[in-house]
């Protein structure tokens, strides 16, 4: 019954009013990303190989998508789609009619915050396919196998991003300041992605922020494999469920 | 008339002080940390803003990434006390209730916006005193006072985008989606600089597009601001009055 209801809400997540929005954002960012990399200044290019040890145009366009474009809509999207769960129920009164059905508060939030995960993992790779053709044709040297790779990593950052609205949101226990804490933790932590490629003494402290792991492959576009990919990964999987499962505690917390 | 005096300040109590004294405590925080981290990061990530920006020193690095916590922490705390005017009232099926009283649409409206907009506008001017210490402290190329004015043009900046985003949200029922909005007109104004620091040559012979459109304006011009930056702060004041009375106008006609 769980998946039943897990499938049944992702799929009315995704005709949400907010995702009109959110796939125009996505379409945005692919058609100006490109625009910004046709003549980096040498200031940018000596940046690049001393963050990643190469000249590669490539790494280039993959940092600039990464920071730039992607690490800021999945932040935003992010909250914008989970802060709030459950919280929005009963603060509109329907929380009770849920209440009374054989599923329990936790588990209702687990399968909220999850699919809400879903429609972000949803967004994201289906925007992921559109740009391989978009971006072979207008990014000279653009490399689909391991831009494709990059994202599969980095689609769980954006759904621990999710993950932790949806649960800060519930902790804190109003929408307001819920909100407002979801904004301001999300955005420093991504801020902070790539400190490790900044300041490589301090790799080992910065891999402790979620978003970091996301951006690891980056930094070894030459060399992407199994290896490479799937501890972050799996990393990131256990961080998101860990997230979900404290928000689940958290909302035992909660009157209906 | 002195009952509409004591219901305007029963409305400006229940505004969400905590939060504003939240975002104070944190904006401030960033100051402090953006003071102590950046010159630990080796050269070429300091190197890239300060030459991608033109910037003197370190100093002028520290300011300029300080003014985004200026910008970001006061703009989501006035986003949340905004939301809470109509827009949650409303999708939580209570703003009939507000509506029935003895009071005008309008007069509703503005005496639970002016709260939150001079909130977010003291927010700003305390972050922004946090930055003029830490320009005083660095003793680089910008004065305090330099500092002072360009976090109070943040400020300015941010007050009228939520003023504009108040006369929207009088109508907005999903306050989600209200908040994608918001953030993305928040970002807006931050594409040039972005641009700016990867294409620099679209930006050659456009001067005073770049000197209005690139934020590090606010480290170009700091001697200019010091009497620009209170200013625009007192304009976007009045121009804000001008929205709220629109939003007023607006909110009379919707109804519930």
């Amino acid at each position: 019954m769980t998946l039943a209801l897990l499938r049944l809400d992702v799929r009315a997540g995704l005709r949400e009013r907010k995702i009109w929005f959110a796939a125009a954002i996505y379409v945005y960012t692919l058609l100006a990303v490109p625009l910004l990399l046709l003549n980096p200044p040498p200031h940018v290019a000596a940046a690049m190989s001393a963050f990643f040890g190469d000249q590669d145009p490539f790494t280039f366009f993959m940092y600039v998508w990464t920071d730039l474009a992607m690490n800021k809509v999945v932040a935003m999207l992010g909250v914008v789609l989970a802060a709030g769960v459950v919280l929005r129920e009963r603060d509109t009164r329907v929380l009770p009619i849920f209440a009374s059905k054989p599923i329990s508060m936790p588990r209702y939030f687990a399968v909220r915050a999850t699919s809400a995960c879903l429609v972000t993992a949803v967004l994201y790779i289906t925007t992921q396919l559109i740009a391989v053709p978009v971006f072979m044709a207008r990014v000279p040297g653009f490399r689909p196998g391991e831009f494709l790779a990059a994202g599969l990593l980095h689609v769980w950052a954006a759904m621990f991003a999710t993950a932790l609205a949806a649960t800060l949101t519930v902790i804190v226990g109003r929408r307001g300041p819920g909100l407002l804490l979801s904004l301001i933790v999300i955005m420093t932590l991504v801020g902070m992605a790539f400190l490790g490629f900044y300041h490589p003494a301090w790799r080992s402290i910065a891999l402790l922020n979620p978003f970091a792991l996301g951006v690891e492959a980056v930094g070894h576009l030459g060399a992407l494999g199994p290896g490479v990919l799937l501890p972050p990964m799996l990393g990131l999987a256990a961080i998101c469920a860990a997230t979900i499962l404290v928000g689940a505690f958290a909302v035992r917390r909660l009157e209906v | 008339m002195s009952e509409l005096h004591t219901y305007r300040w029963l409305e400006a109590m229940h505004a969400p002080w905590r939060s504003f004294q939240a975002a104070l405590f944190t904006g401030v925080g960033m100051v402090a940390g953006c003071q102590w981290l950046l010159p630990k990061l080796p050269a070429p990530a300091i190197e890239l803003m300060r030459v991608g920006f033109r910037l003197d020193d370190m100093a002028a690095v520290v300011l300029f990434n300080d003014y985004a916590a200026v910008y970001f922490c006061t703009f989501f705390v006035g986003l949340v006390g905004m939301l809470g005017v109509v827009a949650v009232p409303r999708e939580e099926r209570r703003l009939e209730l507000l509506l029935v009283k003895p009071v005008p649409a309008g007069t509703l409206l503005a005496a639970r916006t002016w709260p939150v907009l001079a909130m977010t506008a003291s927010v700003g001017l305390g972050i922004s005193l946090a930055c003029a210490a830490s320009a005083w402290s660095l003793g680089g190329s910008v004065a305090p006072a330099g500092a002072l004015g360009a976090g109070l043009m943040m400020t300015a900046a941010v007050v009228l985008e939520l003023a504009a985003l108040g006369v929207l949200f009088v109508r907005t029922t999903d306050t989600m989606h209200a908040v994608l909005i918001a953030l993305l007109t928040a970002l807006l104004p931050l594409m040039p600089t972005a641009a700016f620091l990867y294409r620099p040559d679209v930006f050659v012979g456009h001067d005073a597009l770049t000197a209005a459109l690139v934020t590090a304006n606010l480290v170009w011009y700091a001697d200019m601001l010091v009497w620009l930056g209170p200013a625009a702060l007192g304009l976007a004041l009045v121009v804000a009055a001008g929205l709220v009375r629109a939003g007023g106008g607006r909110l009379a006609r919707a109804g519930v």
